[in-house]
């Protein structure tokens, strides 16, 4: 008994402090609440963000990437704590795991949503990626599963502006408790050009 | 609060954070993975700049191969266009080359170009930042050790300025194709496990190689008297070789260079199959035909891409002893 008495008052300690750990987490991010929209006036759309989920600032960027592409907003459930945890460790992997982004990028050729979804420059090429046309948002759409940058992606073309919706669920070991995959498919399908 | 209570609290959270980070920095493999070559061209030297342990001094805030995919990771200095070569041979089941420059911001983590090899035996070999559209293979497409994979570049998060390196790591192929995976323990043929600040020299397969692997005989021949017979060499470097180029050629010191043999009434002898896949065994057939004067001759053979290079000379011939 004396043997496993430190063992037993470990285990303990350790559930106590994961039980006060998830307590502090679900603090920090405020209650879930229901739907809100986030309009981007930069890059012309808008999503719908269930409850707890929010546009991140350190993981968006509006920087040309020396290419077509404009910039991008990623979505969180971590909060902004939570978030600068993760990247100083484990590191921006796991910041980046169990997120939604839209990217836009310019089209001045006009390529069409299935053409630039299956161009290995242009999208990236994954073995076993499965692309399927579709619509999103009433536009003619190219949908990408478990592709090289994103587990969902939707490509959509708007006048000479190339969309990329997606999510990435890529890492489990690295998801926030609270996002669902149900969260991030709602994200995506609420997209919406805006006029 | 009570200062036992607080002191235990204390410890528990010591503890839990030396478990999470447990957790996160991988499990030493077994044995490291092996049958690697350094990930650039033979005779090249780069610094190692990062590399596998650097869990220890994360642990101190410095370093970036701290969690799953990055502890066994090597970072090397290489520079903006130079060329990274397959340290392993494999298909390519990962291809992002769409885009132009990186950052230390983690808001570029999902705009790096990186290729992927599965070596077909549970692990995949990845190369990160690649430069804009510099992928020298196909997605799908096989391709051999020491086969160019890209130019080195700095596209998706590198730090410094402007931060060009070959991120290198192997980790088990997911069944996927996508998911982040833990890398493993690795260690190349002519480095071992590389120490930081080291720049060994690159032994990893050229273009064009070739080994002599048998054919060369001793044969006693009459006055115009025939034999078959047929060299063998194996396809060393990492580009195939086509019928059209492939050959063993003269090259000294009997006859000489380019000098039809008096054995064979030529200076070169063609490959026989239609393609030799690296690894494969070329086959060069020919005939010895007795001189009409008596004497020792002997016919010396050296493998060469015509119109490109010749391959090893490992001082090959057949001798015919004319009675």
């Amino acid at each position: 008994m004396r043997r496993f008495t430190p063992f037993a008052a470990f285990v303990a300690a350790v559930i106590a402090i994961a039980v006060i750990g998830a307590t502090a987490l679900a603090a920090s991010r405020g209650p879930l609440g229901p739907t809100s929209a986030y309009v981007s006036q930069t890059l012309g759309y808008d999503v719908q963000l269930p409850g707890g989920w929010r546009r991140s600032t350190v993981l968006s960027t509006l920087v040309h990437n020396g290419t077509l592409k404009v910039g991008h907003e990623v979505f969180t459930i971590r909060s902004a704590a939570d978030e600068t945890g993760v990247l100083n460790d484990p590191g921006p992997g796991a910041a980046w795991s169990y997120v939604a982004v839209v990217e836009q990028w310019r089209d001045p050729a006009g390529w069409s949503a299935l053409a630039w979804a299956t161009d290995p420059l242009l999208a990236g090429w994954a073995q076993g990626q499965v692309v399927e046309s579709t619509t999103i948002d009433g536009h003619v759409a190219a949908k990408v599963t478990n592709g090289p940058r994103f587990s969902v992606a939707y490509y959509v073309q708007d006048a000479g502006r190339m969309f990329v919706v997606g999510y990435k669920v890529d890492a489990p070991d690295w998801k926030p408790s609270a996002a669902t995959d149900a969260d991030l498919r709602a994200i995506v399908a609420s997209f919406h050009v805006s006029p | 609060m009570p200062k036992r209570l607080a002191s235990a609290l204390r410890g528990s959270v010591v503890a839990l954070c030396v478990l999470t980070r447990l957790a996160f920095v991988g499990t030493p493999a077994q044995a490291a993975y092996g049958g690697l070559r350094l990930p650039f061209p033979p005779g090249r030297a780069y610094v190692v700049t990062q590399t596998p342990g650097a869990y220890q001094s994360c642990a101190r805030g410095a370093g970036s191969h701290c969690i799953g995919n990055d502890v066994w990771a090597y970072d090397f200095g290489l520079r903006i266009g130079d060329q990274i070569a397959a340290a392993h041979s494999g298909t390519v089941i990962r291809y992002v080359a769409g885009f132009g420059i990186g950052s230390c911001d983690p808001a570029f983590r999902n705009d790096a170009n990186y290729i992927v090899l599965d070596h077909g035996d549970g692990y995949s070999s990845i190369y990160w930042h690649i430069s804009y559209a510099s992928a020298s293979v196909a997605p799908g497409e096989y391709v051999a050790q020491g086969h160019p994979i890209a130019d080195a570049g700095a596209a998706g998060i590198v730090c410094g300025n402007p931060g060009d390196h070959l991120h290198f790591a192997v980790e088990p192929t997911p069944a996927d194709g996508v998911s982040v995976q833990r890398s493993v323990q690795l260690r190349f043929d002519e480095a071992g496990e590389p120490a930081a600040g080291t720049a060994a020299v690159s032994a990893n397969r050229p273009r064009f190689s070739a080994t002599y692997v048998g054919g060369s005989e001793w044969v006693v021949l009459g006055n115009g008297e025939r034999r078959a017979t047929a060299g063998l060499w194996r396809n060393t470097g990492w580009e195939s070789w086509s019928q059209s180029t492939s050959r063993i050629g003269t090259f000294g010191p009997e006859p000489a260079q380019d000098q039809p043999s008096v054995l064979t009434g030529t200076n070169r002898v063609g490959q026989s199959q239609a393609v030799v896949a690296p690894d494969q065994v070329a086959s060069y057939p020919f005939a010895l035909v007795g001189p009409s004067t008596p004497g020792i001759y002997r016919v010396y053979l050296r493998p060469v891409i015509d119109g490109i290079t010749w391959m090893e000379d490992q001082g090959v011939f057949w001798l015919v002893d004319r009675r």
